[in-house]
This record gives C-alpha cells, structure tokens and sequence, in this order.
C-alpha cells in the first residue's frame, strides 16, 4: 500500500493535486493535526470529492480529535473500512487485467507469438510439397481466425452524477399550471384554530391593609372650613413624608371668643376618620401628633392632630399581572400552536413548504394588567394559512420542465427523481399569502451523458490503438477494450463498423 | 484637561493630518499605502503617494496568526524606514488596516423588537436595541462558525455594520430616534474581525509609533463602492480573488447576508507554477505576472498555461464546493462581481465566465459576471487611475476611511 503524508505546511491546492496525480490503487494517507484540511468542513468536502472522483482507494489516518469528527462528517465512518475489504475481495475474485481499476490506467504491453520454424536441409525437400500445403493451411486459417474474424470490443463505463438543480417558479391559485411560465396551480386554504396557555405572573405590587385613625381638627379663624372627602394630610418624620386622606367631609366650625380682656378664642374643633393613602406599618402612628393641610397656615388658620391613633397598617408583596406577562403568554401560546401544529393531510397534495402563516385574530386574557393574580392564561384564535399544490401535477411540471435544466450531453438516469418546493421566505423580499408564492423547486436526480454508440464505431473504426484512447479520453469516459485477437496493436481497429462492438454500461 | 484646552488654542494642535497609511497583510505580501487627502475644487479627494511591498515569510505570519511579532515588527520597520526616507517632511501618525478572506466575517441578522415603554425612541433605548442586533449576530455567526470548524470560543470583535432596514409597525423609517411605535423590526449586515488578530496589529503599530484608527473589512469596502455606484439596495455576489484565499460575499438588500472563504487563491498558483517549474517563489510570481503581461514566448507561455489549465480546474471544484455550502441561500443573484489582485491573470477570468461551473448553483439567472476596476471612483485623484489591480482594495479601504470622517 502506498503512503501519502499531509503536512500542516500543505495548502489545499497542493493535498487536491497530490490526490490527483495519485496512481490508482490503494492509498493510505495521514493528515498532520494542524493541517489546513481540519480548518474548516469546506476543506475536507473538496478533499473528499476530489477522492471520490478519483481511481484511489484511501484509508485516512490523523491524531486530531476534531479532524476525526470532521471526517465523520464528510465520509462514512465505516468507508474506510469498506473501502479496503471491497478491495481487497475484488483482488480475490477477478484476474488483474479484469479489475477497471487498472485496466484504465495501466497500457497493455504486447507480445508477438513466437513461432519455431524446422531446420532447412536437402533431405527435406521431398518432403517440400507437403511443407507448402502445411504452410497455406496454416497462413489461411490463421488469417481467417485472426484477421478475417478478428472483432474489437470496446466497454465504455459511464458513470451518473448527481443532479441537483433549483429554479424560482410561481405557486398560485389563481392560475392554471403553465410550464412556459413557470406557473404551478396551488390552492390556498386557510382555517381559524383556538389555543390557550397558562403561565405563573412575574409582576409584583404592593397588597396588605392601609392604616386607619381619627384626627382633630382645629379651626383658628373666624370662618367654617370645609374639608372635603380625600383632602391630604401630610405627617413628616425624620425627614420622610407620610400621607393620609379624609375619608368623609369634615366642617370645622369657627373659633369662639372666649373673653374680650383681652380677647381670648377656643379654637372649633371637629374630628374626622383619615386612612392611609399606602400600605405598611409605618403609617401606624401615634395619637398626639401634629399633621399638616396643604393650604392651611398651622398657627393661625387650621392645624390637625391625630386624636385616635392610626393602627392596622400592613404591607406585603403580591403576584400580579406585568405587561411582560402579557406579551410571554401571547407568544408563548402562539409558539406551542406553531411546534404542535400539523396539517390535515389530504391524499395527493402537499404543504408548500415555509408557505404557512399563523396569524392571532384575537385573544383573551384571564386577567387585567396589574390585578394581583399568580396565574394568568390566555385564549387566542389563530388563523392559519398555507397553500397546497397536487404530488403528480407538480412532478409532471418537472419532467416537462427538464428539456431546458438538463445540461446538453445529458440525460436523467434511473427512477429516483425527488422534488422539493419551498416558498421562499422573507430574506429576499418575497410577500407570503395563501393566494401566490414564490417558490423555489429543486429537483434532486442522477444525470448521465448521452453517448451516440455509432458515432463512436465511426470514430474509432480503422484508427490506430493510441488514435483510439486519445478519443475515448477525449470524450471524458472510462474504457474497456478487448479484442478477439492478440492484433490490436499490430492491426488497429477493424475498418468494418461490423466488426467493432460498443457497449456502453451506466453505473 | 487643562491641557487640552491649551491645545484647542493653538491652531497646529487641531490641524488633521492630511497624510495617512493604509496596510495590507492578507496575502504573503505586506502592503503599506502612503495616503494623501487633497483638495481638488473645493472636494477631498484621494491620492496614493507611494505605495510598499515586501515579501513576508509564513513563518512570521500565516492564516490571519502572527508567528513571529519581533521578525514582523522588522518588516514593518522596514517599510516605515523606507518611508521616512522618502518623504522627510511627513510625519504619520494614523493608518488603518485592511482585513479581509478569513481575518473577517459579516452577516446579516433581522430583530423584532416589541416594546414596553411608552413614547418616543431616544438615544439610549435605540442604542439598547442595536446592542441586541449586534448580540443576535454575534450569536447567529458563533453557531455558523460552530458547524463550520467546530471552535466554540471564538476570538470576534465588532468593527462596523450597515443598516439594512429599520421599520416600525410595518413602516419604514430611516432612523429609530424620536419615532413612536409598537414593534421595531430592524435588519442589519454586521461585520466582525478576527480580535487577537486586530490586537496583535494594536500592539506591533503603537510599538512602531503608529495608531490604528480603523480596520476595515474588505467586503464592506467593496459593497460600499457598490452601493454609491450601483444601487444602494444592491443584490450581488462579489467573488474575491485574493492571495491565499477567495472569498465569495452574498449581498442581499444592499447588505451583506453572509461571507465565505475558500483556502485557494492567487499565491497558491504561484506556488505550483514554483514547483513544477523548479523556481523560487518570487521567481514564479515574476513568471506569472510576465505571462499575465504576455511578455513570455511562446513556448514557455504554454508550459506556464498547462501548470494554470490543471490547477484552476481545481480552483473551480473547490469554488463549486464554496457556493454550495451556503446553505441560508436558497437562490443566488445574478450579479455577479469579481474583484481582487488574482482578477489580473487572464486565465482565471476566462474559466470563471466560461466554464460552466454555475450550472449545479442555484443562481435566479444566468450570471451576470462583472469586474470592478479603478473608474467610477469619484473620491480617487483622477491621476490615480491607472495603477494595477492588486491596489484596488486597499483604495476602496482608504476611500471608505476618508468618507467616515475619522482621521482626527
């Protein structure tokens, strides 16, 4: 077996010719750790292609990890193996000169019969008669076996590519197909479905009770002073704010003169219930102290002290509904739609793939944003869209549409014709409804050239051996010739297209 | 900043340098461009003092890695030596720094952003959101990069992007800031570059009493003078025919959707043509551009024809392999540019356009193929024009550097 290094030094350019100019056969090659093969998959797709187009059997060996993964990747795992024992069983089985493998690269040597005449005397010249008539029977039936039958048989292998092609075409139901155009006939279909979903509230809002007490006002002026339900009342402490609000209209009534030397007053005094405008302990404060009326002078118009102390003030936190919420059980129900959707299968047509649309026509919360709530789902109506198109009128629209995709020289090859068509999706710009779309069809196949077996005959008939493999290279094919003499180098190919047998095998 | 404020009061502080370097290592060949901004009616234009090229080993640098930072810094040194030299009276400060095949990747990533605030965008909010395009593209390339070569921690720095579009509630604005809406969906082509690479170019520049103002990806230099050119929603496929690399970007929308890179490019024929012809490697480039030139005879253009012929068959193979392996296009435009120092070999041009390579490539139609050259360049000084293709890149760079504003 032959061995093949790769370097880290080696470019790609550089391992694709050294696989190139390889001799058929087997070959085992060990690609260094860091080698430019191992960089990217892209590398190793080419190497591989470029094997497999190639009369080499590989066995590849490498330390690197990744290049082992990557190999996997690109190369059956068990090729290599393969590889070997097919070989290796195609070694036991055929004759060497019968293995293609070698016959496409390896030249015939030629040897001319040896031949061992009788030694010339007098004696024998009785005998001469009897030599001449040997001689011409021998001369005739040599020249009827070896010239006269003398046939060239020439196998040529042709093998099948892979043919993959894409075209954009139209998807529509509002036209019929149309080949010329490129128009396939599809049907929209569009159904409402309903979804709900249930998720735990991330939002938080203050709960509990808010504190309540009585306070007093008193009145200093000479006036009544109305004070309306939720006035606010402010109570500060250590430099924090703490409000409260009138929980009923309270009329404090005016001050009275008490005696006049010298003039003496009693402030009106009139009490009134006030809660706490928040939630939590704090606003738990004692009888006795001094709050403040916003537009009210303490000293000389209206002050208001705590006369019943505030108590019941608790704060805790509570779930509620956050927009967040909103939005996360919306798309949540929506993408569980989407991942358990599946379409109604209808016999003899298919999803146009990507086609589909899921749209919310409308949805319904369990809760409002903000209510205190651990839960909160959600009901939706979901419209969905999509367009179908008919198996056969679709493979029908491809094999009429394969005149202009097949490359000239070619023909389609075997039963296993596979399309796909895909919508093609927003990146290019392409509009999706369930009445037109763009799509894109790929037909999967095996393409094989086209050979004229008389044409060839013509050409190779009356040529030299070498005339003949310059043109069988130069039409690309691999090639098997026999002969049913030993002559072909001597004499050529026959002139007579009879006596030359083409037969082209398609693998 | 008391200081800085003398500064401002004297003139020669302010003054911006009319004279900038450009470099170039992205082949085997370091590339240092003496930039000059001059005014011509009333319009700054480009002009390309001189430009600097010396050979750089792999053993100091190779594939995007500085081997060796000390026998670099020579080289450099080299260069800038030369430079001084020549022009006595010129002090640089500035340069930038081209990067292009695997030194920098781009792609292009769509967000939908549902809002929760009320009122209009503001410079913060839409800054927030261009954060999350460039971390969605950060993203989206790490999984590419992920199937790709199978690194998962990769060295990426953000160096640029482009808006493809901006739309709120389904309607298309030009910028974010002080629009109202629901929903933003917001498309950018974003371009990040190899940052221990950026860095080791960082360190060997300020070593040498230069700073780095910008790097610049090839790509985007390119797709910029298309879109002036063109149109600016441009839809294209630019095929970079670079030194060691060739390097295909599919442009969508006048963004870039993806860049990939193939491991072939001009250098490696040369390096054939040294094997198969027994010569140095300069000695092979020298043939080679002798034969580009037609300057060979006869005979001897055959032999160098035979070594190209069987090479750029491969050349093709492994672009066929390049395109198929983009695998978020489902159909190619048919605009196809080709741009890059390898463009020059005549041979490389004919096999590109003539053999019939595209056919297993789903391109919308048959491809339109182009060269990019010097003309067309407004901000170039039209004495500029004539000068070989290998320089249009890093003036494309130099073009884009002074368009952006940047050189204070």
């Amino acid at each position: 077996m032959r061995e093949l290094e790769i370097k880290k030094s080696d470019r790609l350019l550089n391992i694709i010719n050294k696989i190139i100019t390889a001799e058929a056969g087997e070959l085992k090659i060990t690609i260094a750790e860091d080698s430019i093969l191992f960089k990217n998959i892209l590398n190793l797709k080419i190497f591989q292609r470029v094997i497999d187009n190639s009369n080499v059997i590989t066995k590849i060996e490498t330390d690197s990890l990744v290049g082992k993964n990557m190999l996997n990747q690109v190369r059956n795992s068990d090729q290599d193996e393969a590889d070997f024992s097919k070989y290796q069983e195609s070694l036991k089985e055929e004759a060497p000169e019968e293995r293609i493998l070698e016959t496409k690269k390896e030249s015939k040597s030629f040897e001319f019969p040896k031949f061992s005449l009788p030694s010339f005397s007098l004696s024998n010249l009785k005998m001469l008669p009897i030599i001449l008539v040997a001689i011409l029977l021998v001369g005739s039936l040599g020249y009827y076996f070896l010239v006269y039958k003398f046939t060239a048989n020439v196998e040529i292998l042709v093998s099948a590519e892979r043919f993959v092609k894409s075209f954009e075409i139209k998807v529509s139901s509002l036209n019929n197909t149309d080949v010329a155009s490129k128009i396939l006939k599809g049907e929209g279909l569009s159904t409402v479905y309903q979804a709900t979903k249930e998720i735990s509230t991330t939002g938080k809002i203050d709960g509990g009770k808010k504190a309540e007490g009585e306070i007093k006002f008193l009145n200093k002026t000479d006036k009544i002073i109305k004070l309306a339900s939720n006035t606010k009342l402010t109570f500060k402490d250590s430099g924090k704010e703490y409000n409260f609000i009138l929980t009923e209209d309270v009329d404090v009534p005016t001050r009275s003169l008490t005696s006049t030397a010298p003039e003496t007053f009693v402030s009106g005094e009139k009490t009134g219930n006030a809660q706490a405008t928040a939630f939590g302990s704090s606003y738990n404060i004692g009888a006795g102290k001094n709050l403040t009326i916003n537009g009210y002078n303490p000293t000389t118009e209206l002050s208001a002290i705590v006369s019943s102390s505030f108590e019941g003030g608790v704060k805790n936190s509570l779930n509620a509904v956050s927009n967040d919420d909103l939005k996360e059980v919306s798309s949540q129900s929506l993408d569980d739609f989407k991942s358990k959707f599946v379409f109604n299968s209808i016999p003899g047509k298919v999803v146009l793939a990507n086609s589909q649309s899921f749209i919310i026509t409308s949805e319904k919360f369990s809760n409002k944003l903000s209510e205190p709530t651990d839960k909160i789902s959600v009901t939706q109506d979901i419209n969905v869209s999509y367009m179908i198109y008919d198996y056969d009128q679709a493979l029908a629209f491809v094999k009429a549409s394969m005149k202009s995709l097949i490359p000239d020289g070619y023909e389609l090859y075997g039963k296993d014709l596979q399309i796909e068509l895909s919508s093609l999706g927003s990146a290019q710009g392409q509009n999706i409804n369930n009445k037109e779309s763009t799509a894109q069809l790929t037909i999967k196949s095996y393409k094989i050239p086209v050979l004229d077996e008389a044409k060839i005959k013509s050409n190779l008939a009356g040529k030299k051996l070498s005339e003949v493999t310059t043109y069988l290279d130069s039409i690309k094919v691999n090639y098997n010739i026999e002969s049913s003499s030993g002559l072909l180098n001597l004499l050529g190919f026959p002139k007579d297209l009879n006596k030359i047998n083409v037969t082209v095998t398609k693998q | 900043m008391f200081l800085d404020k003398i500064k401002n009061l004297i003139p020669s502080f302010n003054k911006e340098s009319p004279f900038f370097l450009t470099i170039d290592l992205n082949s085997d060949t370091l590339k240092v461009y003496l930039n000059e901004v001059v005014i011509v009616e009333n319009e700054e234009k480009l002009r390309i003092r001189k430009e600097y090229k010396e050979h750089v080993s792999e053993d100091y640098f190779n594939n995007g890695e500085i081997i060796n930072f000390h026998k670099l810094k020579e080289v450099f040194d080299k260069i800038l030596t030369e430079i001084k030299a020549d022009f006595k009276e010129i002090k640089i400060k500035n340069c930038l720094v081209l990067l292009s095949g695997n030194n920098t990747k781009s792609i292009m990533t769509t967000l939908q952003v549902n809002r929760t605030t009320n009122g209009e965008i503001d410079e913060k909010e839409n800054a927030e959101i261009m954060q999350k395009v460039f971390e969605a593209s950060y993203n989206e390339l790490s999984a590419i990069i992920y199937d790709e070569t199978g690194a998962e921690n990769l060295s990426m720095e953000l160096i640029d992007y482009i808006p493809v579009y901006i739309s709120l509630d389904s309607r298309e604005v030009l910028d974010l800031i002080g629009e109202n809406g629901d929903e933003v969906q917001i498309c950018y082509s974003v371009f990040f570059g190899n940052s221990d690479l950026m860095d080791g170019f960082r360190k060997l520049l300020g070593n040498l009493g230069l700073e780095v103002k910008n790097f610049i990806p090839s790509n985007l230099a390119i797709l910029r003078t298309l879109k002036k050119s063109r149109k600016d929603k441009i839809d294209c496929v630019i095929l970079d025919i670079g030194g060691k690399t060739t390097e295909a970007i599919v442009c969508f929308g006048g963004g870039v959707l993806l860049n990939k890179t193939l491991d072939i490019g001009g250098s490696d024929l040369t390096l054939q043509l040294a094997e198969k012809l027994s010569l140095s490697y300069l000695n092979a480039e020298k043939v080679k551009r002798l034969y580009t030139f037609n300057k060979l005879k006869e005979k001897e253009s055959a032999v160098v024809q035979k070594v190209l012929t069987f090479n750029l068959e491969n050349w093709l193979l492994g672009l066929e392999e390049l395109f198929m392996s983009f695998d978020s296009v489902k159909v190619f435009p048919s605009d196809f540019y080709v741009v890059g120092g390898s463009c020059e070999l005549p041979d490389v041009l004919e096999y590109l356009f003539e053999e019939p390579w595209t056919k297993s490539i789903p391109f919308k139609s048959l491809p339109k193929f182009k060269k990019i050259d010097f003309s067309n360049l407004k901000k170039l000084d039209k004495a500029q024009i004539q000068r070989p293709i290998e320089d249009l890149i890093p003036t494309l760079a130099s073009i884009y550097y002074l368009e952006k504003g940047e050189r204070q």
